[in-house]
């Protein structure tokens, strides 16, 4: 006899299971409807902001943040000034909070440890962002002044550090070869991008 | 086997015994360094973040000249292998930056083809001799010394290099193979505070209390880094520390090539021990008695 280890009775069906409940139609009005016109935005943002962003160096990956907060629970930053908060930086950059970003002294708080971009689960590379950030700002006229210094030492030298009579003297008793004061190359290079630039 | 040197702009001032026992370490196990003829600043933490395109070239023009030489760079400055990497990283990445990059090169009459491998000296050592490699040419033991062995941030992030990001362990290895005893020391890739010592002070001053208080905690004799800026945060600030947060926080911190140095056989002045701003106990100093 051919016995039925299964089931005596059919299985419902997989729609019936996952059939959608009746979704009750809204009743509550808004008090006041919203009304939504072109160009109402405020004033100061910039919807185009997230994506030059993105447009830098290390900068696409932005994009994908959803807002986890790995970024700010493992920077060493953040733990110690509260203010500072690389998830609430990035957030802004997406809602295009441009000029409250590239404004802020937050961009340049970043001390660059890379503990942020390593751990974010959707590959946002954080600490380029900052980076990315930054240059943004200097571009709008926007410069710390301990960045600016030594940007201005390499530009003039080559080298944070000058290269003096007494350093040569040591490493030629060293038996090393001397090192040249100044990098012509440097002002060459610079130049020329520069250059590139104003030609767009 | 031989390789380029890339000294970086800190071994040349401020991190002058890291520059010493670098090039008296690799000359001791046998390892050939040729120093970058008319190298030029890396492009720093700091140019990175004013004028990219600009970085990318000056770091460029360090590449192009080393491709000519054909050999692995060696750069021991954490800041100089995370930025020269970089460049290589974002001119593969990049077709647009890498033409614009190589047209600033071209005013200077270089080109640079994207061939040059980027290594730290501790990754050299470990991967190119191996830890019985090192081990086996060491004439003193570190016996009795207890260390923290502090990587810092930039040579394990953001490459995904040679070691694990959040627990490396390769200059643990390497000092237990040369006979010193690894404490504790949970905070090995927590950030020093970098350049913060100057823009941000007290976030730096509590970065660097937290990591010497956490080694001595632990029973540390000394911190061991890799990096330039990691030693001076942590050296030329003892006094500061101290009085800032009531304890007493003075405390060694070497470069792991100096003590690599004092295992090999090299005397004090060599590895540039006798160049530090903090106090260099007897205990470390009497390793090469
Ligand atoms: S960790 Fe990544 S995904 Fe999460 S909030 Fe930060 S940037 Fe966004
Ligand atoms: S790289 Fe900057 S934002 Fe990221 S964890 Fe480090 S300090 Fe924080």
């Amino acid at each position: 006899m051919f016995v039925n280890f299964i089931s005596k009775s059919a299985p419902p069906a997989f729609s019936q299971i996952f059939a959608p409940k009746a979704i009750p139609e809204m009743t509550t009005q808004l008090a006041t409807p919203l009304i939504i016109e072109e160009n109402q935005e405020p004033e100061h943002i910039d919807r185009d902001f997230a994506l030059k962003v993105a447009q830098r160096a290390g900068g696409r990956q932005l994009l994908r943040c959803f807002a986890c907060g790995t970024c700010t629970a493992g920077c060493p930053v953040a733990e110690i000034d509260e203010r500072y908060n690389p998830r609430r930086i990035i957030r802004m950059v997406l809602l295009g909070l441009k000029n409250e970003v590239l404004r802020s002294e937050f961009i340049w708080l970043c001390a660059g440890c890379y503990t942020c971009q390593e751990r974010c689960p959707q590959g946002v590379r954080v600490a380029e962002v900052m980076r990315a950030l930054r240059n943004l700002a200097v571009e709008e006229g926007i410069v710390h002044p301990a960045f600016k210094a030594q940007a201005e030492l390499i530009r003039n030298m080559g080298r944070i550090y000058e290269i003096e009579d007494f350093d040569n003297k040591k490493r030629v008793r060293a038996g090393l070869p001397e090192l040249r004061k100044n990098i012509e190359d440097i002002k060459t290079l610079f130049e020329r991008q520069k250059l590139n630039e104003r030609l767009g | 086997m031989e390789y380029t040197y890339y000294p970086g702009c800190s071994l040349t001032k401020t991190s002058k015994p890291y520059d010493l026992s670098t090039r008296a370490v690799f000359r001791a196990l046998g390892l050939g360094l040729h120093e970058l003829e008319d190298w030029n600043c890396c492009g720093a933490t700091v140019y990175m973040s004013v004028k990219e395109t600009v970085s990318f070239s000056i770091s460029a023009r360090n590449l192009a000249l080393a491709e000519k030489m054909k050999r692995d760079v060696v750069a021991p400055c954490s800041a100089c292998y995370l930025v020269l990497n970089k460049t290589n990283r974002f001119l593969r990445e990049l077709p647009d930056l890498n033409a614009k990059v190589n047209d600033a090169l071209s005013a200077a009459g270089l080109y640079y083809g994207g061939t040059v491998r980027v290594r730290h000296p501790l990754e050299v050592l470990i991967n190119d001799l191996g830890i019985e490699g090192v081990a086996a040419k060491a004439r003193r033991s570190l016996k009795g010394l207890k260390i923290a062995e502090y990587y810092g941030c930039q040579i394990v992030r953001p490459q995904r290099g040679f070691d694990d990001m959040e627990f490396p362990q390769t200059m643990d290895r390497l000092f237990e193979a040369l006979g010193a005893e690894n404490v504790y020391f949970p905070l090995k890739v927590r950030c020093c505070g970098g350049m913060l010592m100057t823009t941000a002070n007290d976030v730096a001053m509590k970065l660097c209390h937290d990591l010497i208080a956490c080694a001595q905690g632990n029973g540390a004799d000394c911190i061991v880094t890799t990096c330039p800026l990691c030693q001076m945060n942590l050296a030329a600030y003892q006094d500061q520390l101290s009085a800032k947060f009531g304890e007493d926080l003075h405390m060694p911190i070497l470069w792991f090539t100096e003590l690599l140095g004092l295992a090999l056989g090299l005397d004090v002045r060599t590895v540039g021990l006798n160049a530090h701003l903090e106090r260099i106990p007897e205990k470390i100093l009497s390793l090469a008695a």
